[in-house]
């Protein structure tokens, strides 16, 4: 018998799947578009199937199921923690880069030079 | 009088963040001495009056639109002085601890050809600096840490009055990665090119405002050697 949790989380995983491939249409990246994909398919298959995770119990070396899904949504949580400080470093080096070039082209822009020229960095 | 060499010319930079009070005096300062200076501020993020106070005494203001480090600042600095061509570029803080006086004694050994990087040191001339003791701890800290990376001995690394050669400047550029915090990565990869750095006396007026020293800016630094250590 499918419980109410079971079919909360597949309604939740359903939508993180329609919400992935509407970012991908809008244009991301193939390979972004598969992590995300996988793992909210295997959430939802995860929700749809409980028992599956005794099947994992074994390969993993570990006694309690719980305790297993708590353990593996936590290093899942640090991964993509670590993937969006990764990604707010990346925007803010490019906001710096956008800043300093945005200084340099007025500044020749008033100086009457070329807004070309200022690649040097 | 003119003190260039190759018909070029020396750009003066001066980062500023909220220094209104400060930075005309030292824009003056510079000018008073009467060296054919391109003086440019780069006005990093200001919200005071910093932008008209450094342009009424005489500065050319380069605007950052939003604060991106004292750093970030002098990379916009020497990007200018290399798009222009300038022969040597001197660095000096926008609070008025530096004196302008001592500009000649930073210039002069670059334009001699006995330096590459001439460093105002306020550890040479006798007097103890006044600052905080964490600061000064700091420092000899940071000295040390170069001294290890490098085999050079420095007395004052983190000195923000010092002056390039902007061909060594050039050749060092493209090694650099740090967008804030750069100054000892700069210093590093200079002294690694086999950069000529010698150390200067200069005078300190004393400063309380400035944000040098402090815990953030420190760990940053630590962070930015460490990175140098596997370089």
């Amino acid at each position: 018998m499918v419980r109410g949790i079971q079919v909360l989380g597949m309604l939740v995983s359903a939508y993180l799947i329609i919400h992935t491939l509407i970012q991908w249409k809008r244009g991301q990246g193939f390979r972004k578009t598969g992590l995300w994909l996988g793992l909210w398919v295997s959430v939802g298959i995860l929700f749809a199937f409980p028992s599956l995770t005794t099947v994992a119990l074994p390969v993993l070396a570990m006694e309690n199921t719980v305790l297993m899904v708590v353990v593996v949504g936590l290093v899942i949580a640090y991964a993509l923690a670590y993937e969006s400080y990764q990604q707010a470093t990346r925007t803010e080096r490019k906001l710096a880069e956008l800043a300093q070039n945005i200084g340099i082209r007025n500044y020749l822009r008033k100086a009457g030079g070329n807004p070309g020229d200022d690649d040097e960095e | 009088m003119t003190m260039t060499k190759n018909n070029g010319s020396i750009h003066v930079c001066i980062p500023a963040c909220n220094e209104e009070e400060k930075v005309g005096d030292v824009v003056r300062g510079l000018r008073e001495l009467e060296l054919n200076l391109k003086v440019h501020v780069i006005d990093d993020g200001s919200v005071d009056a910093t932008r008209e106070s450094a342009m009424k005494a005489g500065a050319i203001v380069v605007e950052h639109p939003v604060n991106l480090g004292q750093w970030a600042a002098l990379r916009t600095g020497f990007a200018i002085s290399l798009m222009e061509g300038a022969d040597i570029m001197v660095s000096i803080d926008a609070d008025g601890q530096h004196n302008p006086r001592d500009f000649r004694m930073l210039v002069e050994p670059i334009l001699n050809g006995e330096a590459d990087i001439v460093i105002g040191s306020r550890f040479l001339n006798g007097d103890t600096p006044s600052m905080p003791r964490y600061r000064y701890v700091g420092i000899k800290i940071f000295n040390k840490l170069v001294q290890i990376l490098t085999k050079k001995k420095l007395t004052d690394c983190l000195s923000g009055y010092k002056a390039y050669d902007v061909s060594m400047v050039r050749k060092i550029f493209p090694h650099l990665k740090e967008d804030q915090y750069g100054a000892l990565e700069f210093l590093v990869t200079a002294l690694r090119h086999e950069a000529k750095v010698i150390e200067k006396p200069v005078r300190m007026n004393s400063n309380s405002h400035s944000t040098k020293g402090k815990l953030r800016f420190g760990y940053n630094l630590l962070r930015t050697v460490i990175k140098q250590c596997f370089a």
